[in-house]
């Protein structure tokens, strides 16, 4: 095996050892990934999983019968998804410094690329009931159960979104509560105005964020 | 393990706690110190249990209005 190979190899292993830290010890993974010393190459394999999402997403929406609206779907999902990334870094970054953060950008991107993994969770398990179980529910006793299941699900992946955001500003910026607190009162108005531009420009219902 | 191994373990077991100042948020800091242990290690089983709660209290509260929302949602990947 090549050098390239190992190196991608060795980047893979660490990948899924951060994202299993991530479901069951984000903690001590945020914690871990804060250090200088951390390989930023693995956040290469969330932005593949991004972009493999996306062309799923873009297959179930669109279809394979027109090549030219799938292209343009795939495009506007990855537009939308990159302007959402680097908006919410930028904007961290730039409030850590306003607030006397004491982080490494680098850093805060490695945390905040481990944050999408939630969002992806998310997503990539709703296009598939999308498929399997399609949308409208009804109001049978059926219907009513896969709605809890479902609204259980989303709210527990939202609970994780939160916790991987908070571990990203605490240790990535080294905030206190009260810091991350002022941060989540400038950040909230941006996702809602992010979120309206990407409804209306039909590019994603939810924020992919 | 050496003593010079157990001091340089030590060290840095020191900075790395004292890198972040303790958590506190005034007269809840006792609560919160005693949630915050659930939500930092296996976190999924703390999740699923207080979502599932809420979710049949939403359902209890808006009733069918919960199965809309998830029309609603699985229309929003």
């Amino acid at each position: 095996m090549s050098k390239i190979g190992i190196r991608a190899l060795r980047l893979f292993i660490l990948f899924g050892r951060n994202t299993i830290g991530c479901i069951n010890s984000p903690y001590t993974t945020y914690r871990a990934l804060a250090k200088d010393t951390v390989s930023s190459g693995q956040i290469i394999y969330i932005l593949l999983a991004v972009i493999g999402y996306f062309t799923f997403a873009s297959l179930v929406r669109t279809g394979i019968r027109n090549p030219y609206l799938l292209t343009v779907k795939f495009n506007t999902l990855v537009i939308g998804g990159t302007v959402g990334f680097v908006g919410i870094i930028t904007l961290l970054a730039l409030l850590g410094k306003l607030l006397g953060g004491k982080g490494q950008f680098r850093n805060l991107v490695i945390l905040w690329s481990y944050t999408l993994i939630p969002t992806l969770v998310w997503f990539f398990v709703t296009s598939v009931f999308y498929l399997v179980l399609p949308p409208p529910r009804t109001l049978s006793p059926w219907g009513k159960l896969y709605s809890l299941i479902y609204i259980s699900f989303s709210m527990a992946v939202l609970l994780w979104k939160f916790i991987l955001y908070y571990l990203t500003l605490r240790f990535g910026l080294k905030f206190d509560l009260g810091r991350i607190g002022i941060v989540t009162v400038v950040l909230v108005p941006a996702v809602v105005f992010y979120s309206i531009i990407m409804y209306r420009y039909g590019i994603f219902r939810i924020p992919f964020i | 393990m050496n003593t010079k191994q157990t001091y340089q373990l030590l060290l840095t077991k020191m900075y790395e706690v004292s890198e972040l100042p303790p958590q506190k948020v005034g007269p809840f800091t006792h609560l919160y110190k005693t949630l915050v242990p659930y939500f930092k290690f296996s976190p999924w089983r703390s999740a699923t249990l207080l979502a599932s709660l809420a979710s049949i209290f939403l359902y209890f509260l808006f009733g069918s209005a919960v199965v809309k929302l998830v029309s609603l949602l699985q229309f929003g990947f």
